[in-house]
């Protein structure tokens, strides 16, 4: 905990070093009277702290980021999706080993919902870049607000029961076990309605690139309810299909100009580091207030994206 | 754990803690001017409020297919890092994909070797 807290301080230190490099000149102060190292480093420690408060809230950075970002600075929709494609596959690329370890993550799985996830996210990207911003913004809105009642409303299964798995899954062999650690008992499972699944997952991945969002939101409920993989599985899994959508969807971004080194560097490196923390921290916690408040805040970003599209702010 | 499973491991951990490590240290070489750079830090930082189309316009950068091989500028260096990170996926994908062909499990090795050509396509641009 404290190697993590002080690397935090060490790239505080280090992201203000451009300062002194360049000295402040009158084209470094941005029109809202910060210089630009100021918005880094600001940026730096708002997603170290929404790293923490994802992890305790159970949310992903991820889709925390985009609204929330875009509704706090000064930087346009473009950049922001762009920078939370790569916050998002950041963390996903982080955790998958540790998943993929435990058991936890099934690659089998993963694979026919990342092909039709990568698709999409390529359609979505371009789609997302190509749109007016306003329509961008309206869309966001509608689909946050989507989001939390989802959220708030969708049932979860912790070991949902499949009958029978079906013929397509049985023959690509998506099935596995896993020692669950809070019961201590071992886990068979297997899946259905691979098919509709797949169109589904193509979805996902379109919006996901489209907003710029991380998609373990719509991933855990489509592999939990619609799949019939147990809860433990879907979330782990999710995030191994995030880690490989992720990257068709952020090279669109790239390849467009829409990644700014000086927005995506600092928020991936804090939203690393703070999820580092908020994991340790998560056993110290009030996860349900804490889920509760990012809720809000959700509620709030997704009306401001609505209303700044629409006009009215 | 599977032998498929490792393999994944190896690359993810490889290439996320490579291409955040490198982000991370060009990063720093562009805020600090050591290698020239075509967008200085503070005037990227007076267009982010405007579109990227703007952005391009602006500063006259263009991000033709390969513009990655551009880094002589710290700018496209900084960028071209995150790109690796961007990019953990594909090695990963390639490398299931071989060992599943390997194994005679054509229709993951058929799938891992499909989601490698749509980030292939998504990476020519």
């Amino acid at each position: 905990m404290r190697k993590t807290i002080f690397l935090g301080f060490l790239l505080l230190l280090l992201f203000s070093a451009g300062v002194f490099a360049e000295g402040v000149s009158e084209n470094s102060v941005i029109p809202e009277g910060m210089p630009w190292w100021g918005w880094s480093l600001l940026l730096f420690a708002f997603c170290f702290v929404l790293g923490i408060t994802a992890i305790v809230a159970g949310v992903g950075g991820g889709i925390l980021y985009v609204p929330i970002v875009s509704a706090i600075f000064p930087f346009h929709l473009d950049f922001v999706r762009g920078a939370g494609l790569l916050v998002a596959l950041a963390g996903a690329v982080s955790a998958a080993p540790r998943l993929l370890g435990s058991g936890m993550a099934s690659l089998r799985l993963a694979l026919p919902m990342a092909l039709a996830g990568s698709i999409g996210s390529l359609i979505g990207a371009h789609i997302g870049l190509a749109l007016p911003s306003h329509v961008v913004e309206v869309s966001l809105g509608v689909v946050i607000i989507f989001i939390v009642a989802l959220m708030l409303l969708a049932k979860r299964a912790d070991y949902p029961v499949v009958a029978a798995a079906s013929p397509l899954s049985f023959r690509l062999g998506i099935s596995g076990t896993y020692l669950d650690g809070a019961t201590g008992e071992t886990v068979h499972w297997k899946i259905h309605r691979l098919i509709p699944g797949f169109f589904l997952f193509f979805v996902i991945g379109f919006m996901a690139g489209m907003f710029g969002l991380g998609a373990g939101w719509a991933n855990v409920p489509a592999l939990n309810l619609l799949l019939g993989a147990p809860l433990k599985v879907s979330v782990a899994t999710s995030i191994l299909i995030i880690a490989i959508n992720g990257s068709a969807a952020s090279w669109v971004y790239l390849n467009q100009g829409a990644v700014l080194p000086v927005i995506a560097v600092p928020s991936v490196v804090g939203m690393m580091l703070g999820t580092r923390i908020g994991a340790k921290m998560l056993t110290r916690s009030r996860p349900a207030a804490i889920r509760w408040v990012v809720i809000g805040f959700l509620i709030l970003a997704g009306l401001r994206s609505l209303l700044a599209g629409l006009g009215v702010l | 754990m599977e032998v498929d499973d490792k393999v994944a491991i190896k690359w993810f951990r490889w290439m996320g803690a490579g291409g955040l490590v490198l982000s991370l240290v060009v990063f720093i070489i562009y805020i600090t001017g050591l290698i020239p750079s075509f967008v200085p830090p503070s005037d990227s930082a007076a267009l982010w409020s405007g579109s990227s189309k703007e952005y391009l316009a602006e500063t006259g950068l263009v991000f033709t297919p390969g513009w990655f091989r551009n880094i002589t500028s710290s700018y496209f260096l900084s960028t071209a890092a995150l790109a690796v990170l961007a990019s953990t996926a594909l090695p990963t994908l390639v490398a299931l994909g071989v060992r599943w062909f390997h194994k005679r499990e054509f229709l993951y090795g058929s799938m891992a070797l499909m989601i490698s050509v749509v980030l292939i396509v998504a990476i020519i641009g």
